[in-house]
């Protein structure tokens, strides 16, 4: 177990981990936490954590664990919500179980269908990352091109709570269509009338009150964050970015840079 | 939301209806210069030929958006309605002109010359067309010095009105056998439109079928050679794959760059800014993947389906009758899709080609943010910028201005008038004409109501989501809600769902098209309906409340709307 931030081994760590380790690097508002290489998941997942490995994560506080998939990277392909992230993990043996789903994430009837359409014969080897979980009150997802008409302009989405309803297309998302500048081109506010929340080490799906459902998620300021963060994401993967955005308390964390796939 | 309002004015006399069909958002400059110089004259030939006594649809565009109105022949310009029955009567029977227009409609059918029309059409015209396309493809754009690259523009944009006349030439050859289908046979039957047109379309994947020929002759390349299909099935960037399959020996790789070079420089959608095909790999390699596993065979079973479910509806006597209109139609029924596809949707393709090639120099110079702004340009901009190699701060303005409008702007926005100048008023009843012209009159009204003015078939209810993912398809909605429940759905369903979870990545490979009441563009159902290369429409609210199990559906990938059929 290693310091995200020293975790930009890819071949070793797998795709997300290497990405928000560059990012970190990049001086992104990325959560802390720890990179775990598929022997490491494995050893956790058999033998539990031990006592250093325990300080480390109690640093943390409450976490999420992530999927991070090696040798996926060049198969452009999103791996759409196959892979298991466990959100809410409050205790060692929370991690532990966390850590298997995560692995076994890999093996589901799903993937398996999903990496026989891509090609993929060899089997499939995987990282996890731990990070400090963000309690989100808004959530987003930014594609740093147009994925439908590839335009040249920043497409985001926003719900309340954390962003697991937006991946999940559980809600119909408030849309923006952002200059490069971060100027709207359009605002379209949806209907966010469910969102998912943290109620201790349970993530809960809860409805939201009508006067929140319509309201606007992300006012200009944060916009105009989103579209400063765009450039420094693009630079480290080398083109076009599909970033994973929380807010709490105003300040914006960097859940997740990538290369966009579709 | 673009802060500007515009107002909207009729654009002339009479009265004037929002083209929704074609053109939900604001066309691009050049496509309105093609349509306002090749439109309304070819389809002016087409009616004449075939005696109709509409002479044709007059657009005109406003604040971008294209408006049509309906130019009866023979009346004065923006009457609205006809006149009085007795005085039409008289028309009708004593003006040389008009009488001869009911002969002709009364020969049309007499010698069904919608044949003679797909001969010439295969003959000649599509051929020349085809030759002219590659004749203009094959030039290397980025060779070309800024003369010679303004040269081929104004090629490009002649070309263009040249096929949109040459694609409404044939509108009335490919539209009236079905109307006169669909006019008879819901007189007989009392069906809806949609169910009616069921048997004549059959169901397959629409997208992209301009080239089915060359495609069918790929997949089965591929099925004989296991090397090929160990390329097609593996790994990596769909363009890569693609390239691969080109590179092949032997018939593979024949049959692969003849694909390819009718497809590449296709024009997706109807606008100029619509990417063309070959700029969607994923979705091309898409469609080599379905062809191999005989996707789309399935169309053929749903419709002879429909076909003997209607048949069954129709009184006996009429059956010998409805077999005969039913084979007219289904036989003209390929040349709806072709002649756009072979007319402008090929020549708007090659036009982007050049238009983003001089956008890049532009670019390149600093004098343009993007290349793609000059997308937005007219014909005389773009001969001017190209030759001056210059583009002025307040051109690039205005570039910039029409495109913000252009990508926000909505057929269904609130503030753009579904109608210019009042509402039009009802045409002449079919009845106020002689005998011999009333065939053609009701054939030409149940097209007109039933599937020109909407996008849908009349009747038909549209559901409304987010496009995520481009192509039309129609096929059988299958509701599924839990993985338990995948065993239900077959080869070229149209899932139906509130929201995709991972586990549908299972039965992705069968779908024909995605929809679901919820999520946005980068959820995961919009990622792998783009990924898989098949139509997606997200965030409907209702679809699963208004779909029903089975039912037809048609999901339109480029406008959001989820059509029921029947």
């Amino acid at each position: 177990m290693i310091p995200l931030a020293d975790a930009a081994d890819g071949a070793r760590y797998g795709g997300k981990a290497r990405g928000l380790a560059l990012a970190l690097r990049a001086g992104l508002p990325v959560p802390s936490g720890v990179a775990l290489s598929p022997e490491d998941a494995a050893a956790v997942a058999t033998r539990g954590l031990d006592d250093g490995e325990i300080r480390a994560l109690a640093q943390l506080g409450v976490v999420a664990v992530r999927s991070s998939a090696i040798g996926e990277d060049g198969a452009a392909a999103s791996f759409a919500g196959l892979h298991a992230t466990v959100l809410g993990c409050a205790t060692p043996d929370a991690v532990r179980e966390a850590v298997r789903r995560v692995l076994a994430s890999a093996h589901t009837k799903a993937a398996l269908a999903y990496r026989a359409k891509l090609g993929l014969t060899d089997p499939p080897r995987m990282a996890v990352v731990v990070q400090r979980l963000v309690d989100a009150e808004i959530s987003a997802i930014v594609f740093s091109r147009d994925p439908v008409t590839r335009e040249d302009h920043l497409v985001v989405e926003a719900t309340w709570g954390l962003g697991e309803a937006l991946v999940q297309g559980l809600v119909n998302p408030d849309r923006f269509l952002l200059s490069r500048a971060g100027a709207p081109r359009s605002v379209s506010l949806g209907d966010k009338d469910l969102e998912i929340v943290r109620d201790g080490a349970a993530l809960v799906e809860r409805e939201v009150d009508a006067a929140r459902r319509g309201a606007r998620t992300l006012g200009d300021a944060a916009l105009l964050e989103v579209a400063r963060v765009v450039p420094a994401a693009e630079a480290l993967v080398g083109g076009p970015v599909d970033l994973e955005l929380a807010w709490r308390g105003g300040a914006l964390s960097v859940l997740q840079a990538r290369a966009i796939t579709r | 939301m673009p802060t500007t309002t515009k107002s909207f004015a009729a654009p002339g006399p009479g009265t004037w209806e929002l083209e929704t069909a074609h053109f939900p958002r604001p066309a691009s400059r050049l496509v309105q210069h093609a349509t306002l110089a090749g439109f309304a004259a070819g389809f002016a030939e087409s009616t004449a030929r075939f005696g109709v006594m509409l002479s044709h649809l007059q657009p005109a565009y406003v604040n971008d958006f294209a408006y049509m109105q309906a130019v009866p022949f023979g009346a004065p310009p923006g009457a609205k309605g006809p006149p009085p029955r007795a005085v039409f009567w008289l028309l009708t029977r004593a003006v040389p002109k008009l009488r001869a227009r009911v002969t002709a409609s009364h020969d049309a059918f007499e010698r069904k010359l919608w044949r003679e029309d797909l001969n010439e059409w295969d003959a000649r015209v599509k051929p020349a067309a085809d030759a002219r396309h590659r004749q203009m493809q094959a030039l290397s754009v980025e060779k070309l010095d800024a003369r010679e690259l303004a040269a081929h523009l104004a090629e490009c944009v002649a070309n263009n009105a040249a096929m949109v006349r040459q694609h409404h030439r044939f509108t009335i050859t490919c539209t009236l056998p079905i109307g006169d289908f669909l006019a008879q046979v819901g007189a007989w039957t009392g069906r809806p439109t949609g169910e009616i047109l069921a048997a004549v379309r059959g169901a397959s994947a629409i997208s992209l079928g301009a080239a089915r020929a060359e495609l069918q002759a790929l997949a089965e390349a591929v099925a004989r050679d296991p090397a090929a299909q160990a390329t097609l099935d593996g790994d990596g960037p769909a363009a890569d794959t693609l390239a691969r399959l080109c590179d092949a020996g032997g018939d593979v790789g024949s049959a692969a760059r003849a694909y390819l070079d009718v497809v590449r420089h296709r024009a997706v959608g109807y606008d100029v800014c619509a990417p063309s095909a070959g700029e969607l790999p994923d979705t091309l390699l898409g469609a080599v993947r379905a062809a191999t596993r005989g996707a789309g065979s399935r169309g053929d079973t749903d419709g002879a389906r429909a076909i003997s479910s209607l048949r069954e509806r129709v009184p006996v006597e009429h059956r010998a009758r409805f077999d005969e209109l039913l084979a007219e139609a289904r036989h003209i029924a390929r040349l709806r899709d072709e002649r756009g596809h072979h007319s402008e949707g090929w020549a708007i393709g090659i036009t982007r080609r050049a238009v983003l090639e001089a956008g890049r120099r532009l670019a390149a110079d600093g004098q343009l943010r993007d290349a793609a702004l000059l997308l937005d340009a007219t014909p005389e901009e773009l001969d001017r910028f190209v030759t001056a190699g210059r583009v002025s701060e307040a051109e690039r303005a205005e570039l910039e201005a029409r495109r913000a409008w252009r990508t926000t702007k909505s057929v269904s926005d609130a503030d753009v008038p579904k109608f210019l100048g009042g509402e039009p008023g009802a045409p002449p009843p079919v009845d106020w004409l002689p005998e011999r012209g009333r065939r053609a009159g009701r054939a030409v009204e149940a097209v007109m109501t039933g599937i020109f003015q909407e996008p849908a078939p009349a009747g038909a209810e549209a559901i409304k989501g987010l496009a995520v993912s481009p192509g039309v398809y129609e096929g059988t909605a299958r509701l599924v809600d839990r993985e338990e429940e995948f065993g239900r759905i077959a080869q070229g369903d149209v899932l139906v769902t509130r929201a995709t979870a991972p586990y549908f990545n299972v039965v992705l490979p069968l779908l024909g098209a995605i929809v679901t009441d919820r999520g946005g563009q980068l959820c995961h159902a919009a990622i792998v309906a783009r990924e898989y290369g098949i139509p997606g429409v997200v965030g409907t609210i209702r679809a699963t409340a208004k779909i029903r199990d089975g039912q037809r559906v048609r999901v339109d990938g480029d406008t959001g709307e989820v059509t029921l059929l029947g």
